[in-house]
């Protein structure tokens, strides 16, 4: 970093980003977070000749376009399972948000932040790179990397410095990050591409094979939130909601339960479940023994599925406490991170 | 964020005395008429632990986050809603962390006077360069338009404007020197022709001209053997994008398409270009693996530059 680097750091923050399937969370250095929009953008196709393509809506106001737009514009989301599906758009994305932050502060400049990225460890090289570089051509000014789940657990409170096994389970969007970790550094971690989406998905399937009806991911998303639930309970919740029978080709009204939601549930819950128990089974002896009496901590959307927490209780028999704003947790870590790599030197994390 | 922190650490401080939580949810435990011991096998923590969270002995308990986390778990066991339930606050937004191995300080740049510093150094730089222009600026201008007349003048009568061959050439410069920089870059195909069949030797520099611009119009067809996965991009000169995306390894990519290409190549080493059964050495542009070259068009073996 140079001189001009240095210059143009006057005029910028240092941010740190949870680059999610669902979400994107920007955490600014000083102030908190602020800025968690769904990273979705709508595109516009352009009438004429030439017919270029441009950004029509980015963030929240892109998702309520998901499934509702007309030919000439489509809402993408351009993460797809942790990663990126399309380049140019989630560079786009970025450069957008990037601009929005730095909005209020810094408007006569352009932002040349520093930043900080969470990439899932199951990422390949070439996915990281693709994420490094998405940001650098959004304008970033020096990009660093970090593992999801070291962000989450740093953003959970955990105690990773110490000498003694912590487990954090990041359910995100896109996928599920599994991580042990001790003394600054991850000793088993796993990614296993199952989340929040593939929940919509197999809510979606459901009423389609036993309802003979369509819904739309936005309609899934939302039966999820307010009657999914990972463990069986005396409380039975109910939600009316509308789509197209296909048999009548019509839309219809109709009724679900979280019983029925529950079963939809079971085949990606069981994935998880099993990516645990695969994870403790590798996990060495001593750091077993800590997290068995301390209890691994949940974080990421998923956290908020009713009854998650039950669910792994019983299945591991393990204390299993869900951390507090689990939604933030990973772009909070970040940011601390990005502090700490200030206070200590660049060498405190493995970061690349 | 910050803020409300603060705000909850000081009704923290004024209420504490009274509003920790172990009390609350002995008294709620009690009323159930369920056991320490069962609330332990509820929640799968050992009976010492529930001791420990109903006497507020958060000592004998490990750090913050699994306190708070066992509290609500106890709280939503015991259907008391975390709101009615004072949980005491600690820092989750601010985790202490301590360096495992040897502290190495840096120099911070973020102070104050390197900033300054940087700043002036920054404008007094702008300043000089400002005063040198307004001194050498002009001659530059002048000096560049001589050399410009002088080398053109050498190649003009060739080409296009035989009769002239006799005029002396500073003369024929002279007259319209702002004309000079267009003709030698499209040299008009009706001047060419007459000039190879009237005079051979001086038809040398034509070819040239026409080898040049010949591949722009021509179909070309280029294979892509990718070593290992990469990102690649690649558009043609209609605008048609040939391929886009994450390419794996092992995939042979055959395109055809109107030269030149513009080509970019996540992790280049990876891939092994051929075009027009040439193998094409694309190591000049690469940059930490990344390359985005032309390929069969006039900027061909230019970097590009974005």
């Amino acid at each position: 970093m140079g001189m001009l680097g240095r210059l143009k750091g006057l005029f910028s923050y240092d941010i740190s980003i949870d680059l999610g399937t669902a979400n994107t969370l920007i955490y600014v250095r000083g102030e908190g977070i602020i800025l968690d929009e769904p990273s979705v953008v709508a595109i516009r196709q352009e009438a004429g000749p030439n017919s270029t393509k441009r950004i029509a809506a980015v963030g929240a106001e892109a998702k309520a376009m998901l499934g509702r737009t007309p030919g000439n514009i489509v809402a993408i989301r351009p993460m797809k399972d942790g990663v990126i599906a399309d380049f140019t758009i989630t560079e786009k994305m970025l450069q957008h948000f990037i601009r929005k932050v730095h909005e209020n502060k810094f408007k006569a400049f352009k932002p040349s932040p520093r930043v900080l990225i969470c990439v899932p460890c199951g990422a390949t090289q070439v996915e990281r790179r693709a994420i490094k570089e998405s940001a650098a051509g959004a304008g970033a000014r020096e990009v660093y990397l970090i593992e999801e789940p070291m962000a989450a657990a740093i953003g959970a409170g955990m105690p990773i410095s110490e000498a003694s096994g912590s487990m954090v389970l990041d359910i995100g969007g896109g996928t599920t990050e599994i991580a042990v970790l001790s003394l600054n550094g991850i000793v088993y971690s796993n990614s296993v591409r199952i989340g929040g989406d593939r929940f919509d998905e197999a809510i979606i399937n459901y009423v389609r094979r036993n309802y003979g009806t369509l819904i739309g991911e936005a309609t899934a998303e939302r039966i999820k939130e307010e009657i999914g639930s990972a463990y069986p309970s005396a409380e039975v919740r109910e939600i009316e909601v509308r789509g197209r029978n296909l048999a009548e080709g019509i839309p219809r009204s109709f009724t679900l339960n979280s019983n029925e939601i529950l079963e939809a549930l079971q085949e990606p819950l069981s994935g998880i479940v099993g990516a645990v128990k695969t994870g403790l089974e590798q996990t060495p002896p001593e750091l077993g023994a800590d997290i068995a009496e301390h209890g691994m901590v949940l974080t990421g959307g998923g956290a908020l599925l009713r009854d998650l927490d039950r669910l792994l209780m019983e299945e591991t028999g393990l204390p299993v406490i869900i951390s507090e704003e689990p939604l933030t947790c990973v772009a909070r870590g970040g940011g601390r991170a990005l502090e700490l790599m200030d206070e200590h030197g660049g060498d405190l994390f493995a970061i690349d | 964020m910050s803020d409300s922190a603060n705000h909850d650490e000081t009704s923290d401080q004024e209420l504490e005395p009274m509003e920790l939580p172990g009390r609350r949810l002995r008294e709620t435990r009690e009323a159930r008429g369920l056991s320490v011991q069962d609330v332990a096998s509820n929640l799968r923590l050992s009976s010492q632990v529930i001791r420990a969270l109903e006497q507020d002995d958060y000592a004998a308990l490990p750090s913050a986050t699994f306190v708070s986390g066992y509290l609500r778990a106890y709280a939503r066991l015991l259907e008391i809603s975390e709101s009615e339930l004072s949980l005491p606050r600690q820092a989750v937004s601010n985790p202490r962390l301590v360096k495992s191995v040897s502290t190495a300080s840096e120099p911070r740049s973020r102070q104050f006077p390197m900033r300054l510093i940087s700043v002036l150094i920054v404008l007094a730089l702008l300043a000089s360069s400002v005063v040198w222009w307004i001194n050498h600026g002009n001659e530059l201008l002048f000096e560049r338009d001589d050399n410009g007349a002088s080398s053109l003048s050498d190649t003009r009568p060739h080409l296009s404007l035989p009769e002239r061959v006799v005029s002396p050439p500073e003369l024929s410069a002279v007259p319209s020197p702002l004309e000079t920089p267009a003709e030698p870059v499209d040299p008009a195909p009706a001047g060419a022709e007459p000039t190879r069949e009237a005079e051979p030797a001086a038809a040398e520099p034509v070819p040239v001209a026409d080898e040049s611009a010949a591949p722009v119009l021509v179909q070309a067809n280029m294979e892509l053997r990718y070593q290992g996965d990469s990102w690649t991009e690649i558009t043609d000169n209609t605008g048609e994008r040939l391929a886009f995306g994450l390419v794996e390894r092992g995939t042979v990519l055959q395109l055809v398409g109107e030269a030149p290409f513009s080509i970019q190549l996540g992790y280049a080493p990876a891939v092994e270009v051929i075009f027009n059964d040439e193998v094409f050495d694309h190591r000049p542009f690469q940059r930490r693996g990344v390359a985005r070259f032309n390929l069969g068009g006039p900027e061909h073996n230019r970097p590009v530059t974005r």
